[in-house]
């Protein structure tokens, strides 16, 4: 026998730590720890047979609200509310729990749940949600059980029975789930909009370059964005965001830019992209080196093929994207050239002279360019990101004395020269490179795969893409054990994101859209119809047997007597009755094939034994001739 | 508090327009939904008999067998509680094609020929937020003797004169314990062996001895009592405790006599005189 209290005991610890767990690494510490502290203690106490009064735990639940609430701001009220759920739900766990306690435990567990929602987007919630779900039908089920008796036992065999058919009800609820989920009425802009901020992850790239403020660079496999592309050559994945054009001091950054106009790219693919973005504060978006249009957020766009949304990229959303695989970017009538030629506050005395070489009167804008690179391949200049110079002249540093450095120091360096030259020069920061998803086909693009680059102005051709990078010694190849098993994972984490975050009212709307329009226009293929019609008559009877074994009577004797009695009843309809026995109505009515069908019926009925073969073939010959009759 | 809890995230879900609460919200709408189904099937397909003893006496509390059966193919119900008239018997467990019994103390307010009353049942399963109900018909009738009231005997009774031929054990309440038998309703409560009962399907009583003396007839309308009802209730009494006693009795009423005898059938056929005396 199992007692049913210890059953609902263990239940609520389950659901207790679901509600818990997905909240955990949000909390406040003491909350954190006052969970475990307070299960762990509740656990131990029952396990003695004792629980703390609500003399105790009743002024404990007090004083721990006032000393959160306490601390209550706009700019933390989820925080509290969270810290205060989780204080409430351990506090619960540390008494005696009745069935109403039982409630408040799960009804705490669900509101953890659900303020987790706010911090943490992942497709983990739903194996959370789902287990919660299953774990909640089980313990209410078992919660009806202890309201009925609390001391009740069931055995192994019913606690089974019962536990299937709770199972049951969160299977059976699954599509109704769905269905709600897609048909609940969405609003076009969330009211209570700064709830979402819980956790918003930091920005991509950079919108500054200062090479030299750090000797090392993380790099964190964080997802940035997820591209819906088909595949592209791996020289020619750069994701352009931002184009530097400008200094303040010795920092790269971005200045208002010069009147121009861009007439295009130079020739090149088109490639279209569905661009789904990681929330965070940095406005801009990100699209397959050149953009030249996006839709499906509001933006502006500038000459130098930079596009910034209007509004920081915080919510889970998605645009489009369309881009020219071109390492070109032509300009009409020319360009700011002192703009372009501005120089940082500090350049080393050893720069200058490498760039008097090539400062020379006449020499045309791109052989510059290829001496220059025949500069740094001669330097042995090596890909690095730990170890990277730091001090007053780190580009100085980079190229003639340490010769390693990562992208920042490779386009710095290399527009600089290019500006100490004469030639116009200018940094585009971005994304290099990502994994091509075969199975969701997109691209993955994570933030260890910032970069940045170099555009240099050559007349006639206009801004010219250039990579000081990929002269590097030891430039790094991102590819790895694993790679199948996390581009899986990351498909799961994409389509998550896809059908389930970034649905709002306007899929809503247009996917009632669709669907109307595809109910009007429907028309019955008349071929289809044909296959439909034949398809059926096969099917037809293979329905009709199934009903009519499901509903068929399960002995050979129930089944005679059945029929029996529906002729019978056709035959003779005033003398049926109501609970009228078989032997009454061999009373009530005078006819021979009804007394020798009760009479054979009878004999095996009352002598407790199964009707013989013979037997039932004489009852069905007699059904036969009472139905004959009837005409 | 489950319907407030979903409302209140609803309100939070369309507010922030999380999609994350959104799927809470309708994980909780569908589980509602689907519980009040199979609350709904629960007590559907249940059929309720009732098994009466022989002897059921206006206003006298009863002892009454409950069978329930599930008559669903697959699903067990569960948590079922079938009431009559305010008395209630509850069942844990009811699978499918496996009759149960329970029984109930219960007290017919008239006497007569009575149709079972209707029977209630009822579940909170699968959760307690709600208690389903339907009403069940119960097939078949039974008949209520007239309440007995103790009367004084109009006539020697106990053992016969001295130097009668001789006396027999009979069925009474003040000998030895004479035999075990089944409970047919009209035995006190306090003759129930609850040890035995507990080990057979039908309640036992134990039978103690007395002994017999000469028939009686009874003349319904000699019985003293301020109306009928409360000359029947006499009458009854009288039938019962002769009869018990070993005493041949017989009974004229207005327009039939029934000649006396002192069998447990012939008491019975007394008893059911009585009850529909007038009511024809």
């Amino acid at each position: 026998m199992v007692r049913i209290k210890l059953v609902l005991s263990i239940l609520s610890v389950c659901v207790a730590l679901i509600g818990y767990l997905p909240l955990q690494p949000y909390l406040d510490p003491f909350a954190r720890w006052f969970f475990p502290a307070a299960l762990a203690f509740g656990l131990f106490q029952q396990g003695k047979g004792r629980f703390l009064p609500g003399r105790i735990l009743t002024p404990l639940s007090i004083v721990l609200f006032l000393y959160f609430a306490s601390g209550f701001s706009q700019e933390n009220m989820l925080l509290v509310t969270a810290d205060l759920l989780v204080i409430f739900l351990a506090i619960r766990m540390l008494g005696e729990k009745s069935g109403r306690n039982y409630l408040q435990v799960f009804a705490l567990s669900l509101f953890c749940l659900a303020a987790s929602s706010l911090y943490n987007l992942t497709a983990l919630f739903l194996v959370y949600l789902l287990l919660l779900l299953l774990l909640l039908a089980v313990s209410l089920v078992i919660l009806a059980f202890h309201a009925h008796d609390a001391e009740i036992a069931l055995t192994r065999i019913e606690l089974k029975k019962v536990l299937t058919v709770a199972t049951l009800m969160p299977v059976a609820a699954l599509p109704i789930l769905l269905f709600l989920f897609v048909f609940l009425p969405r609003t076009q802009t969330p009211l209570w909009d700064f709830l979402n901020r819980g956790g918003p992850t930091s920005s991509g790239f950079s919108e500054t370059v200062s090479p030299g403020g750090s000797s090392s660079v993380a790099e964190v496999k964080k997802v940035v964005f997820r591209a819906i592309s088909r595949k592209v050559p791996e020289s020619s994945l750069y994701w352009r965001g931002i184009v530097l054009n400008g200094f303040r001091d010795n920092v790269w950054i971005r200045l208002p830019e010069p009147k121009e106009t861009d007439v295009g790219t130079g020739r090149g693919e088109s490639v279209p992209q569905e661009i789904y973005p990681e929330p965070s504060s940095s406005p801009y978006l990100l699209a397959l080196n050149i953009p030249r249009q996006v839709s499906g957020v509001r933006h502006e766009q500038s000459k130098d093929a930079v596009f910034k949304s209007q509004r920081a990229l915080d919510k889970r959303t998605k645009y489009d994207a369309l881009s020219t695989l071109s390492d070109e970017i032509r300009v009409k009538g020319g360009i700011d050239r002192d703009f372009y030629l501005t120089l940082p506050l500090t350049v080393s005395q050893r720069m200058r002279t490498q760039a008097r070489e090539l400062a020379r009167p006449g020499l045309p804008a791109g052989e510059k360019l290829r001496l220059l690179e025949r500069f740094f391949r001669a330097q042995r200049l090596s890909y690095a990101t730990s170890g990277l110079p730091v001090g007053a002249d780190p580009l100085d540093d980079f190229l003639f004395v340490t010769k390693k450095g990562n992208c920042e120091f490779f386009a710095s360096s290399y527009a600089t020269l290019l500006r100490l030259a004469g030639v116009p020069a200018r940094l585009v920061g971005g994304y290099r490179g990502g994994s091509y998803n075969e199975m969701g086909g997109y691209y993955l693009v994570t933030e260890d795969l910032a970069h940045v680059w170099v555009e240099a102005f050559v007349e006639g051709r206009g801004w010219v893409t250039v990579d000081p990078t990929s002269w590097s010694v030891g430039f790094p190849r991102r590819e790895g054990l694993g790679r199948t098993l996390r581009m899986y994972l990351d498909a799961v984490s994409f389509y998550w994101d896809k059908a389930v975050i970034t649905y709002d009212l306007g899929k809503q709307i247009a996917l009632l859209k669709t669907a109307g329009s595809k109910a009007r226009e429907f028309r019955f293929p008349l071929e289809s119809a044909k296959r439909i019609m034949a398809f059926s008559l096969w099917l037809l009877p293979l329905a009709g047997l199934v009903v009519l074994l499901l509903r068929r009577p399960g002995t050979p004797e129930e089944r005679v007597l059945k029929r029996f009695l529906r002729v019978a009843s056709k035959r003779f309809p005033g003398a049926f009755q109501e609970n009228c026995g078989l032997f009454e109505l061999a009373g009530r009515i005078d006819n021979p094939q009804i007394q020798e069908f009760v009479a054979i019926y009878g004999a095996a009925l009352y002598g407790d034994r199964r009707l013989l073969d013979q037997e039932l073939l004489s009852l069905k010959e007699i059904i036969r001739v009472l139905g004959q009759h009837r005409s | 508090m489950y319907v407030t809890a979903t409302l209140l995230l609803g309100v939070a879900a369309v507010n922030t327009g999380n999609n994350l609460l959104f799927l809470v919200v309708s994980a909780m709408l569908g589980f509602m939904a689907v519980s009040g189904l199979l609350g709904w099937m629960n007590i559907r397909g249940l059929s309720v008999s009732v098994r009466l003893p022989d002897e059921v006496y206006a206003g006298v509390q009863t002892l009454i067998s409950i069978r329930v059966e599930n008559g669903k193919r697959f699903l067990p119900s569960f948590l079922i509680t079938a009431t009559f008239s305010g008395c209630a018997t509850s069942f844990l467990l009811l699978d499918p094609g496996k009759p149960e019994s329970g029984s109930l103390l219960f007290a017919f307010p008239s006497r007569g020929i009575h149709g079972i009353p209707v029977a209630l049942i009822s579940s909170p399963f699968p959760v307690n937020f709600f208690v389903r109900y339907i009403r069940v018909p119960v097939p078949g009738s039974f008949t209520v003797f007239p309440a007995p009231r103790p009367a004084t005997l109009p006539l020697a009774a106990g053992k016969p004169d001295a130097g009668a031929a001789k006396s027999f054990p009979s069925p009474g309440y003040d000998g030895e314990l004479a035999k075990i038998s089944d409970y047919r309703g009209g035995e006190s409560l306090k003759m129930i062996h609850w040890r035995l009962s507990a080990k057979h399907e039908d309640f036992k009583v134990k039978q103690m001895s007395s002994t017999a003396i000469d028939p009686v007839l009874l003349e319904f309308d000699s019985i003293p009592g301020a109306n009928i009802e409360e000359r029947l209730s006499y009458c009854t009494f009288l039938v019962n405790r002769l009869v018990r006693c070993g005493r041949p009795v017989g009974l004229k009423l207005a327009q039939r006599t029934v000649a006396p005898a002192a069998t447990r059938l012939h008491r019975l056929k007394l008893l059911g005189e009585l009850a529909v005396y007038g009511q024809d």
